[in-house]
């Protein structure tokens, strides 16, 4: 069907600890989906793999009809598939705007043929494309705020606004919640 | 100061400011990599390479420019082979192993006959002069603040804060770290070049672990998050022992107690340090500022 993301008889295994066990996968695009299991069942191992992290020992995964399970983690996001972490992980010598433009990456050094007119080009849609994130994820009051400097759940949004699309084509995560 | 002093000053300095520049480009070699989370200190081995190929070289009747070309050029390729098989090297490790590189280029250099064993090479002719090095200086200085701006910037902060990070915002860090020693190496080869033609001699022992260990020293007391780290940082270790010529031999542990201070106490360095001091003269005038205007009104 119309799926985006297929997973076919994923495993991961660590020795002869089977984390993750041949799971089959169908998300289908506009769609928002969630991973339940208990402690240690692998649900973060599954996302790991996924999206290039962490190993995989067996299983194809297909992103658009493009087979991505031997490409490089950072190929990912250009493919289309960006990811956040169970710890949010920001960088925290730069801004609320910076952190959100590093995930614009894409939009810049493509063009690279373009000389530097392009990369100015470039960059000027990697800053538009960062407010508008910014706007939808309403960061802006923060926008040149320092991570340490705000609560956790504003730091998850800011961790979301890199990933918004304007490119990605789906977004995963792992999110800590009690229980 | 009035003008001719200025001039005549530099003539009786013009030895100890050559000094620097040299060192200079060699911990810019330190500090681009350091900035990206690379902690290879390779630039030192590249440094003999550099100096020994163009020496060997302009020995044989080559000019200048084609000989130091050819010397950045070899050094570069083993920065990168050097790089290829330490890739999966991190921190401490890779520090180690290119320490470990500096000292068996030298262990090279003093068996070898074409680079005159324990002796060295001398008799290369003097070509370069201050103005040539102040002119490399500054044009590398510009590639390394381009480096630490904008897109490419934010990218290598992620690589030095949080590698696991940066492949998820689409950074390749292999690709990236490979660039960033590899740059490091031609830093450091271009230093080497520049200092034989200086200086017109080379012996191994000048590429020993003394001379890792201060240019590590210039660039952690100048700071590591800036090109302009190093480059402060190489002037101020080349000029105190004569400052403080009456310490004497006393000048290595001066050296130790300020770097261990630097490093306790302001872990940015002499940069760090500056840029607080403009942070903090800012945020006082910006304070003062709307009151200014409140009275008028």
């Amino acid at each position: 069907m119309t799926a985006m993301l297929t997973v076919e008889g994923l495993k991961v295994h660590f020795g002869g600890v089977r984390a993750v066990d041949g799971v089959d996968l169908e998300l289908e695009q506009g769609r928002l989906y969630g991973l339940v299991g208990p402690n240690g069942s692998g649900k973060t191992t599954l996302v790991n793999a996924i999206t290039r992290v962490g190993p995989t020992t067996a299983g194809r995964i297909v992103l658009e009809g493009r087979d991505i399970t031997n490409a490089r983690g950072h190929e990912l996001v250009y493919a289309g598939l960006a990811r956040t972490f169970q710890a949010i992980r920001l960088v925290p010598s730069l801004t609320v705007r910076e952190n959100v433009l590093l995930g614009r990456g894409r939009h810049v050094g493509r063009g690279r043929g373009a000389g530097l007119r392009g990369r100015r080009a470039a960059a000027a849609r990697a800053a538009r494309a960062a407010d508008a994130a910014i706007e939808k994820l309403r960061l802006g009051p923060v926008a040149d705020e320092y991570p340490a400097n705000l609560p956790y759940g504003t730091q998850r949004r800011v961790e979301i606004a890199g990933r918004w699309p304007g490119t990605p084509s789906s977004c995963s995560s792992t999110s800590r919640s009690p229980g | 100061m009035t003008a001719p002093a200025f001039i005549t000053w530099l003539g009786d300095n013009e030895t100890l400011i050559q000094s620097a520049l040299i060192f200079a480009l060699l911990a810019f070699g330190f500090q681009v990599a350091l900035r990206s989370g690379v902690y290879t200190f390779a630039a030192v081995g590249c440094w003999a390479i550099g100096a020994y190929v163009t020496g060997i070289l302009m020995l044989r009747g080559w000019a200048t420019l084609p000989a130091t070309v050819v010397a950045i050029g070899a050094a570069a390729l083993v920065s990168l082979l050097l790089a290829l098989v330490l890739g999966r090297l991190r921190a401490l490790y890779l520090a180690m192993a290119t320490v470990a590189f500096d000292l068996l280029v030298i262990l090279v250099a003093s068996t070898l006959e074409i680079t005159g064993g324990p002796t060295g090479l001398y008799g290369i002719p003097l070509v370069t002069s201050t103005p040539v090095l102040l002119a490399v200086v500054a044009a590398c200085a510009l590639v390394l603040r381009q480096r630490e701006r904008g897109h490419t910037g934010r990218q290598l902060e992620v690589m030095r804060t949080d590698e696991r990070l940066a492949p998820a915002l689409g950074i390749d860090v292999f690709r990236q770290r490979i660039n960033a020693s590899v740059l490091s190496g031609v830093l450091g080869a271009l230093s080497g070049a520049l200092y034989i033609t200086l200086v017109g001699a080379i012996a191994p022992t000048q590429a020993g672990f003394e001379l890792i260990v201060t240019t590590l020293t210039m660039a952690v007391i100048g700071g590591t998050s800036s090109w302009a780290g190093p480059l402060l940082g190489a002037f101020v270790v080349t000029w105190l022992p004569e400052v403080l010529g009456f310490i004497g031999d006393w000048w290595p542990a001066v050296q130790g107690l300020i770097l261990v201070v630097i490093v306790i106490y302001a872990r940015d360095g002499l940069i760090g340090i500056v840029r607080g001091a403009v942070r903090r003269a800012r945020h006082l005038r910006a304070a003062r500022t709307p009151e200014a205007r409140e009275v008028p009104a």
